[in-house]
């Protein structure tokens, strides 16, 4: 079957079953997208499907059939105007530490901001509730609420 | 203090060096315990407490050995990138943006040309104060302090040195700004034009380091070395390493709690009889 990443096609051989977590590492060789809990609860897998975040651990391959895929390298490579301005926010206020979380975190806020109504910054509390998914044991929390809010602001 | 830890479970390495550390003596470990702890890779302590030992202000550390050449921790490339390894494991703490600030201080680098980089299991990469390899107990900055400010200190005298030789002058009558060595008369030359006259000079037994009122990288918010790589996807993890013929195990585990055995779906592939 085929696989749309980052505007480029792959033909996968695998189960149809397949979690797209492993067809982007393993199989395709992007190894940005982390693997945390392979049961969608800590978001470390986060990629978007057609511009929705989803989590890449417990969605088969058979689901990205003729849709359009997006991971942390292609995000955040300049390209996109939001997904370069969550990149500035997050290096202007140091948000990484050991930076394991971060590609599901830097994921799920570009796929929030996307989806906010323009000239409406969200607020600490949306913030928070769009990003309840990605856990971060390094606790980097509060630097993350400030990069998504300062990304909001520049796309405003 | 940590509650219900019996120390005496700890391997014995680790009761030597908490021991080690409540009498403040650098002592090193015996040759033995050494190649052994060496063979198990690095060792990788938790914060205990018995390890914290108070700052030693104002005490030499324990002396730099002499096989511990600069080049080992920093090389300067021809257009002065300064890239400089670090004896620990970086993992959020951020010794892999710290280390380099203090040795940068010392060599008065351009911050804006260092890099860093992960040491291997050589010898020159151990614990100046432990002997052994290792990142934990918040030893990192303490013990290596004095290590990379004398390494940069180093570095920056054969720079100097390198550039009294080209210049034909007294070395004492140059200084250094920001990556750049500076003569009386206005000449000037960068680290990268002189790094590698410099790094086939003696390294010198005795430098000056800084007085800490001169520090202008040490004690200023610094961004970390690493923090682009880990906000774009490019920053390697072990999960990521991919070495030819390399084997992956998993644990297989039964899905409920006290099964006796695992279900008939999982599939165990064997691995070659000869691993």
């Amino acid at each position: 079957m085929k696989l749309t990443v980052n505007n480029r096609e792959f033909a996968i051989d695998a189960d149809p079953a397949m979690p797209l977590l492993w067809a982007l590492r393993d199989v395709i060789g992007l190894t940005g997208t982390k693997f945390g809990c392979g049961a969608g609860q800590c978001g470390a897998c986060t990629v978007h499907l057609d511009g929705q975040a989803i989590r890449s651990c417990i969605t088969p391959i058979s689901e990205a059939e003729g849709k359009k895929l997006t991971t942390i390298e292609a995000a955040t490579d300049g390209t996109d105007r939001v997904g370069a301005a969550v990149h500035a926010a997050w290096l202007k206020h140091d948000v990484a530490q050991c930076g394991y979380c971060q590609s599901g975190q830097i994921m799920s806020a570009i796929a929030f901001l996307k989806s906010q109504p323009s000239g409406k910054p969200p607020t600490s509390a949306e913030i928070d509730a769009a990003m309840d998914g990605n856990i971060c044991r390094c606790g980097t929390y509060a630097r993350i609420r400030t990069a998504v809010a300062d990304a909001a602001r520049k796309i405003a | 203090m940590l509650p219900n830890i019996d120390y005496r479970d700890l391997p014995r390495a680790a009761q030597r060096l908490m021991a080690r550390s409540q009498n403040d003596e650098a002592v090193t470990l015996p040759r033995r315990s050494f190649l052994k702890l060496a063979g198990a890779g690095g060792l990788a302590l938790g914060a205990f407490p018995h390890l914290v030992m108070a700052q030693a202000a104002g005490q030499g550390t324990s002396a730099l050995k002499p096989t511990e050449q600069p080049s080992a921790f920093v090389q300067i490339a021809a257009n002065g990138e300064v890239t400089v390894t670090i004896n620990r494991l970086e993992f959020g703490q951020g010794v892999q943006t710290a280390l380099p600030m203090i040795l940068a201080e010392e060599l008065d680098a351009d911050w804006s040309l260092v890099r860093s980089r992960h040491g291997s299991n050589d010898g020159a990469y151990i614990d100046p104060r432990f002997g052994i390899h290792l990142t934990g107990g918040s030893n990192s900055i303490k013990n290596s302090f004095t290590q990379y400010r004398e390494l940069g200190a180093r570095a920056r005298a054969m720079l100097l040195s390198a550039a009294a030789v080209r210049w034909k002058v007294d070395a004492a009558t140059l200084r250094t700004q920001s990556g750049t060595v500076l003569a009386p008369d206005g000449r000037k030359l960068g680290y990268g034009e002189l790094a590698e006259a410099a790094m086939a000079l003696p390294v010198p037994e005795k430098v000056t380091l800084k007085d800490p009122k001169d520090f202008r990288i040490i004690g200023r918010p610094t961004s970390r070395l690493d923090a682009r790589a880990k906000s774009s996807g490019q920053q390697n993890f072990g999960i990521d390493v991919r070495l030819p013929g390399q084997l992956t195990a998993v644990v297989a585990r039964p899905p409920v709690c006290s099964a006796r055995a695992l279900p008939r779906w999982t599939t165990m592939r064997r691995a070659p009889s000869r691993v």
